[in-house]
């Protein structure tokens, strides 16, 4: 029997590359400009903290006033890329036809749930608003954009931590295959709190030297950034009888997991290899297929050196690598919808985006420095976390 | 704290929550219902409650969930419960 | 009918519980109707208006895990770990270098390691952040629980967890059902964990939703619902796979069915519109007729809110067979385990057809005219059991519905 085939038809994003897609398209031909944190309502970092943050978005002027008290900044960044991206759809559809709605995030609403914890422990457990209690579960902002747009068709939320966003794609197309609704909007989203940057910190997961470098041999951590990109999904049948355009073809996935990774960070890459193996047989294609990988790279050694050695068992040795991260900083939960976002604008405008000064590389892997100005058919996305998990999208272009 | 600089506060509360959804701002008066001429639902209630508790010190009975209903009425349930702290 | 292959059945049960740990201890329980919401003792409760919940006081982490591994998780990944071994062991199922692959991990919860996030904040505060543990950040986010499993047994497989809140145990399965359907894994680790949280315990008590003492779904003056803490891991296998290893055979997954209200963030539709779609869902995905159910495990919170838009949609659903169909909520015996609940019920479904046996709503004297259906009041109920709907609602308005079977072959 064949499958259906799941298409892309619509992107929307709010990010440091700025609002919207052709924003992003723009933003990766530029120098990516890093910003600054320090200040929260309940805390403070000792140190400006350098990262990729989302700075020129004002929730209000997209969204109007009402609704938004109570709500907190990752429901208001998914709210403005819902409402930017994919007005049409939803204006166009009553309540039980909307898209459906799956939100991969890795922290969730960590700054509400600290915050109103860290509000208890000052105040007193009977002083907090219970109003911000509601923003305290992970699902929340996607709760709040099924409510906002009147959607009751699907509401999803996976927090596979740094696989969130490209799982959420994953989850999403197996849901459309199983034909249980027509559309989804789905892909990832993820703010910097400051509860996550002081587990990064505490970790000591974070770069000193402010410079992400992913693959880089002398690599020394990560700068995080914040981000949500979202697709509108829908089978190639639904999206032709509806006359939409097409942006590419989700053509193969899988996700797998390395139980060595999450044991001791030690991997020989096999569960990662496994992974882009399954996707390229569901895709139905060869290795060589592949016009470029748009990799997870970070800039965390150990997780670099993981995704290296699965590519290279699996890939021809001479497929550029992109690491997207060089413009977003890691966006966890957010950054596999990222790497698609970026993929897709790459598979658009016929190039490979890269934009740092060349490094010596982990296995030579030829990592994509500066932009290379060619067409291409097939994007190979990954995502391997340093927690296990290996999560594989291809991406086909169709026009 | 006089009768006036709390109803004032509790004033304040409202016309913020009200705003946000969007009431219409002659319909926020001092007597209007929350529910029935406001709309406010049992979250926003419940959000009065907690706030009148801690911007005044003082801690509310579950029962007087009830009365939570007007500008006015929670201002009485402030001023009783003030006096019956001090 | 579904071709064999791709019929799925559930192998194996693991159970956490405020009523005990471990299957026979919880089924035990359940059927005498023990009442596990009680005066909190691991948690103080001093500060509150409610001072009772579920806690699963027998746990005991080195019964189930190496010290290694307790000192590598919070509650919720320990609960989780140990529900997957008794699962694994009750399914006779052995993960090895061949099947790695293609057994997978979906798992649900609300907030991941609450417990963690807690200990960190209370560290800043009470001596800085400097003192917080290196290995402690690590530990707190929801991937965590469904990576602890996987790393632990050695399971190579998808890895997911869907942080639907109170109804994230039925997302899980539901998607791991899809997982086996799409021939993506051959066996699937599918449940939900949630320890019991400070944080959930404040704001339910700030929602004025907790009751003050016991937990009585859809009874008159039922008074909230109760925190409570858990796990529950169901074991669910492509059928064909099942049969070729002899394992042995609780229940079939027939399938689900999810939906929105897209109403209010913490209360339910009143209209029940969202649990309408899903249950419509799960008949309509499962391929039977509304008047085939013979049992409904309700989400059945024991908030006035839910049990009565949860009867309403029962009713619209089912329609004039509503009148004569068993609903039961295990709640009013374990509490709200929260990300755990829908899981422990999918579990319990799983056992009830097995053993031919309805869990009852404890706790229930007086009738609400609200809700008035047969809620199998206070005493199991002993039936012959085929066809069984498991709800479970949520926070931010998600709503779902599992459809199990007897197993015929």
């Amino acid at each position: 029997m064949q499958s259906k085939r799941i298409v892309i038809t619509d992107v929307g994003t709010i990010s440091s590359l700025g609002t919207g897609f052709e924003s992003l398209n723009e933003a990766m031909t530029r120098t990516p400009q890093k910003s600054t944190v320090k200040d929260y309502d309940f805390h403070q970092l000792e140190n400006d903290i350098e990262c990729y943050s989302i700075k020129d978005y004002d929730p209000v002027q997209i969204l109007g006033k009402k609704g938004l008290r109570n709500k907190d900044f990752s429901t208001k960044i998914l709210l403005g890329t819902i409402q930017t991206g994919f007005e049409e759809i939803l204006s166009n559809t009553d309540e039980y036809n909307k898209p459906g709605i799956s939100i991969g995030t890795a922290f969730g609403s960590i700054q509400s749930i600290g915050d109103f914890l860290s509000d208890s422990i000052i105040s007193g457990v009977n002083s907090v608003n219970p109003q911000l209690f509601a923003n305290t579960v992970i699902n929340s902002p996607t709760g709040n954009a099924n409510i906002r747009f009147n959607s009751k068709n699907l509401s999803s939320t996976i927090a596979s931590g740094f696989n969130a966003g490209i799982d959420s794609l994953i989850y999403s197309y197996n849901y459309l295959r199983k034909n249980y609704i027509q559309n989804i909007i789905a892909g990832g989203l993820e703010e910097i709190s400051y509860y996550a940057l002081l587990g990064l910190l505490r970790s000591g997961m974070l770069s000193n030297s402010g410079d992400p470098r992913p693959f880089a041999a002398d690599a020394n951590g990560v700068i995080m950034g914040e981000a949500c990109a979202l697709f509108l999904m829908e089978s190639e049948e639904s999206a032709r009888e509806r006359g939409a355009n097409i942006i590419a073809e989700i053509a193969g996935t899988a996700s797998s997991f390395d139980p060595q990774t999450a044991q001791n960070g030690k991997s020989d890459g096999e569960s990662g290899a496994f992974a882009i193996k399954t996707a390229l047989e569901e895709a139905e294609i060869d290795a060589d297929a592949i016009d470029f990988i748009a990799s997870g790279a970070n800039g965390n050694p150990k997780c670099d050196k993981f995704e290296a050695a699965a590519i290279k068992k699996v890939m021809d040795t001479k497929t550029p690598v992109t690491a997207y991260k060089m413009f977003t900083g890691e966006c966890y939960g957010a950054s596999g919808a990222m790497n698609v976002a970026c993929a897709l604008s790459d598979l658009k405008n016929k190039k490979i985006s890269g934009k740092a000064k060349p490094y010596q590389t982990i296995d030579d892997i030829p990592l994509v420095f500066e932009p290379q100005y060619k067409e291409s058919t097939y994007a190979l996305v990954t995502s391997f976390s340093c927690e296990g998990n290996c999560s594989v999208v291809i991406l086909k272009n169709v026009n | 704290m006089n009768q006036e600089e709390i109803k004032d506060t509790i004033r304040e509360l409202i016309t913020e929550i009200a705003e946000d959804m969007d009431v219409d701002e002659e319909s926020i008066t001092d007597d209007a219902s929350f529910v029935e001429d406001m709309g406010l639902d049992s979250m926003a209630l419940l959000e009065v409650l907690a706030t009148m508790e801690k911007k005044f010190g003082i801690s509310i009975p579950e029962s007087e969930f009830p009365n939570i209903t007007s500008i006015n009425k929670c201002t009485d349930t402030v001023q009783k419960y003030l006096s019956e702290k001090s | 009918m579904l071709m064999s292959e791709n019929r799925v059945v559930i192998t194996g049960v693991g159970l956490v519980t405020p009523i005990g740990t471990g299957t026979d201890v919880f089924w035990d329980s359940a059927v005498r109707g023990e009442n596990g919401v009680r005066p909190l003792e691991l948690f103080d409760p001093s500060e509150y208006r409610t001072k009772t919940g579920g806690e699963v006081r027998d746990f005991k982490a080195e019964d189930h895990l190496s010290e290694e591994d307790i000192n590598r998780m919070g509650r919720s990944g320990q609960f989780a770990v140990a529900a997957t071994r008794m699962a694994l062991n009750d399914s006779a199922l052995k993960v090895s270098e061949e099947n790695g692959y293609r057994i997978g991990v979906s798992m649900g919860t609300t907030m991941g390691e609450p417990q963690i996030l807690e200990k960190a904040v209370h560290i800043k505060y009470d001596s800085g952040s400097e003192q917080i543990p290196q290995n402690l950040p690590r530990q707190y986010p929801c991937a965590s629980i469904p990576a602890n499993i996987a790393r632990v047994f050695k399971i190579k497989g998808p890895n997911i967890i869907i942080p639907t809140a109170c109804a994230a145990g039925n997302y899980a399965i539901g998607y791991a059902f899809d997982q086996i359907q799409l021939n993506k894994a051959d066996v699937m680790i599918a449940g939900g964990s949630d320890p019991f949280s400070g944080i959930a315990f404040t704001g339910f008590n700030r929602l004025l939703a907790t009751t003050p003492d016991i937990c009585r779904p859809f009874d008159l003056n039922r008074s909230g619902m109760a925190v409570s803490e858990g796990a529950g891991i169901v074991i669910i296998e492509r059928l064909s796979h099942a049969l070729a290893r002899g394992a042995s055979i609780y229940a079939e997954i027939l399938g689900y069915g999810l939906g929105c209200d897209a109403y209010k963030m913490t209360i339910p539709d009143p209209t029940g519109s969202g649990g309408i779609i899903a249950l419509k869902r799960a008949i309509k995905n499962s391929g039977i007729a509304p008047d085939e159910i013979d049992y409904i495990s309700a989400h059945g919170t024991g908030t006035k809110e839910n049990d009565k838009s949860e009867t309403l949609i029962v009713k619209e659903v089912l329609g004039e067979k509503a009148r004569t169909t068993p609903v039961s909520s295990i709640k009013s015996m374990i509490g709200h385990t929260m990300g755990a609940a829908s899981a422990i019920e999918a579990a319990a479904c799983a056992l009830m057809i097995k053993n031919g046996v309805i869990l009852p709503t404890i706790n229930y004297s007086d009738p609400d005219p609200d809700c008035d259906l047969d809620y199998v009041p206070n005493r199991s109920r002993s039936t012959d059991l085929e066809t069984v709907v498991s709800n479970a609602y949520a926070f931010a308005g998600n709503t779902s519905s599992l459809v199990l079977r007897k197993f015929k072959g």
